[in-house]
């Protein structure tokens, strides 16, 4: 589905990746895992389009076909989804209202019909349960005043909207308490299927007990220095970074 | 300067003309005179830094402006049919138009014209005592034209359900008029109204409003005041509104700015009195080449008094702004509370707003602040929404509209709320693929 080949990535003239190489196959779940500062949410940004971010060398295929032409919304038309670290707050603007406008730009590029707002909030409630959302929240302007958990299960019930081919997770368990990471990591696990892949950005092992990856990579200094089963994951959790940078 | 003797010859010499005689004779001579040695203001006056009102002083406006053409005015839409309603036509009460059928006794919603005449007392003791001719070349020169405009007044503790509704028409064929209301509006004790003065037009012409309101809220009196200013896109426009507010009253105010070629907002509150209450919201929405300008005074005299003033604006195209605003706290205004805010939103390169708050206080216990703000829409933010498939102009809109939200979910008036989502929505639904 994804394939990254030798991508480097500059920011304001600064390389922050430094020759990345993954692949990831539908069905899987893959973690990436790295101190802070090791670029991996550059690398969520990137993959998802965002402007700050200058490739200056490498390739990314998704589903073949080369994915850094595609503007921001393209890519999310063509099924990427990311999940922010730091959702960004909508004033005046209720989260039914937002998703529906989302969605009906995504199936209107698929050539689907527009959902109205009967039908999508019938929809939309259905999704609510898969991160055991409060309804009241679909009236509420999108992520205002809502707690750092609620802005992560929000984010994750936006996923559950959009029903992406790949999910980008940025450190989607931080700032969770252990109950919010259970209900979050659930509902991650509840999208999981085998024409969806699944990509965690992460800076703790923790999350990884609730969700368990097919692969763990290790990002430090703008590369990926070790690859391996989701052992790799409880050995670094133990040994810490300093293991593997080596 | 060449222009300001044209323009301040062509206002004198119709002044001449009218010899109007009535118990104001005395008033318009004198704010004659002001007008003749203030002139029109020019960008070195302070209180004009960011507003150049040349194009105004240069053009020859006609000064005896047509009668309603009821054909072309077919095109408008007249008000709510819910609320009482007078409407003027280039400043002169048209009756046709005007509805105040059942009003509440002493109630009085009328042409200034008339109560000059019928309630000669109440206007005798207010006129001209609210907003001070002798520091504004605009109100003097409206001064010194008082013919019509509106007049309510609202006897002691009477609560007026349905909003009143003063509308000001500008039309003619070829464009080129001033039209100048002065409008008083009374609100006994205890009373409590809403009021809707609004600025329209059926057609794009060029023309001059240069109106003034005057608003004294008795003890205990509540008023929500709307300004809704949609003057055509080549029109200029001057309103300037003078609230005395009396103890314990409360004062509440939304200004929409959406028309004119430039525009001129002023607003000065005298809380006169002890415990008084008033919160200010303001919108402006402009683009192309459109100028918008709002100019606030607060005049906390007494103790316990509490302001809030909120003002946000949005400049597309080569549109631009400037807000100042100034709350002065007296010694002995003990207790006060006072808050002011101006938010900016530019959403080209081309635009461009200046904003001044100004605090001046001389009580020690008080409590003040002001903020303001001007910025972009922020670009983590258009790619959050890009992120979810939504496309650039999309994205854009609805931040837009997210911005000025925070002041239009406040707007209590319905249809005037209505009225402003539609506009912000408008903008949305005119972007494609929405």
């Amino acid at each position: 589905m994804l394939e990254i080949r030798n991508l480097h990535v500059s920011v304001n003239d600064v390389e922050i990746l430094k020759g990345i190489n993954l692949k990831i196959k539908a069905g899987e779940i893959h973690a990436i895992m790295g101190p802070n500062g090791s670029g991996k949410s550059t690398l969520t940004k990137v993959l998802a389009g965002h402007p700050a971010f200058v490739v200056t060398k490498g390739e990314v295929l998704y589903e073949g076909k080369n994915l850094l032409p595609l503007a921001p919304e393209d890519r999310a038309r063509e099924g990427i989804f990311l999940a922010f670290q730091y959702p960004v707050e909508i004033p005046g603007v209720n989260n039914a209202y937002f998703l529906r406008a989302a969605l009906n730009e995504i199936r209107a590029h698929k050539g689907l019909e527009e959902f109205d707002a009967v039908d999508f909030l019938e929809f939309l409630k259905e999704k609510l349960k898969v991160v055991d959302m409060d309804p009241s929240f679909i009236n509420r302007p999108v992520n205002v005043g809502f707690s750092g958990g609620e802005k992560k299960r929000n984010e994750i019930l936006q996923m559950a909207v959009l029903e992406p081919k790949l999910a980008i997770l940025d450190e989607t368990d931080s700032g969770l308490d252990i109950d919010a990471l259970r209900v979050v990591s659930e509902g991650v696990n509840k999208l999981k299927r085998p024409d969806r892949a699944i990509l965690l950005v992460t800076h703790y092992q923790r999350l990884l007990n609730y969700i368990i990856p097919d692969h763990v990579h290790v990002l430090v200094g703008g590369k990926i220095v070790r690859s391996g089963l989701k052992d790799l994951a409880f050995q670094l959790e133990e040994k810490g970074y300093d293991w593997v940078r080596g | 300067m060449m222009v300001q003797a044209v323009e301040k010859t062509n206002y004198l010499a119709e002044f001449q003309k009218r010899k109007s005689r009535d118990a104001f004779s005395a008033l318009r001579q004198a704010a004659m005179a002001a007008f003749g040695e203030l002139g029109f203001p020019t960008r070195d006056h302070e209180d004009w830094k960011y507003t150049n009102v040349e194009p105004i002083a240069a053009s020859l406006f006609q000064l005896n402006a047509p009668a309603a053409d009821p054909i072309a005015l077919q095109k408008l839409e007249i008000g709510n049919p819910q609320w009482h309603r007078l409407v003027f036509v280039n400043g002169v009460l048209s009756k046709e138009l005007s509805s105040t059928e059942n009003l509440p006794a002493g109630v009085k919603v009328e042409s200034l014209a008339g109560a000059i005449q019928s309630d000669s007392i109440i206007v005798e003791e207010y006129l001209s005592k609210i907003a001070d001719y002798r520091v504004d070349a605009f109100t003097a020169l409206n001064t010194a034209f008082i013919h019509d405009g509106a007049f309510v007044f609202i006897p002691k503790n009477v609560i007026l359900a349905k909003p009143v509704h003063l509308m000001f028409v500008s039309h003619s064929w070829e464009g080129g008029i001033v039209s100048q209301p002065r409008n008083l509006l009374v609100a006994g004790e205890g009373s409590s109204a809403t009021i809707v003065e609004s600025y329209v037009t059926p057609e794009d012409h060029a023309y001059f409003t240069n109106s003034v309101t005057e608003i004294v809220l008795g003890k205990n009196a509540q008023m929500d005041y709307y300004k809704d200013q949609k003057e055509s896109v080549n029109a200029f426009h001057v309103g300037s509104c003078a609230v005395r507010q009396e103890k314990a009253s409360r004062f509440y105010s939304t200004s929409i700015s959406l028309g004119a070629k430039l525009s001129r907002s002023n607003l000065v509150i005298d809380l006169q009195d002890e415990g008084v209450e008033c919160d200010l919201k303001g919108i402006y929405f402009v683009t192309g080449t459109q100028h918008v300008d709002h100019h606030l005074f607060v005049d906390h005299k007494k103790p316990r008094g509490t302001s809030r003033q909120l003002y946000k604006g949005i400049l597309d195209g080569h549109a631009t702004g400037a807000f100042s605003g100034k709350i002065l706290i007296h010694k002995d205004a003990q207790k006060t509370d006072a808050e002011q805010i101006n938010k900016n939103l530019l959403l080209s390169a081309s635009a461009k707003v200046d904003t001044k708050p100004q605090l001046e206080i001389f009580a020690d216990d008080v409590k003040a602040t002001h903020g303001a703000a001007i910025g972009q829409l922020d670009e983590d933010e258009i790619f959050y929404l890009k992120s979810r498939g939504m496309g650039e102009e999309t994205a854009r809109a609805l931040l837009t509209f997210g911005f000025a939200s925070e002041l239009v979910e406040k707007v209590k008036l319905d249809p005037i709320r209505w009225e402003l989502d539609r506009i912000f929505w408008t903008r949305l639904q005119e972007v494609p693929g929405t």
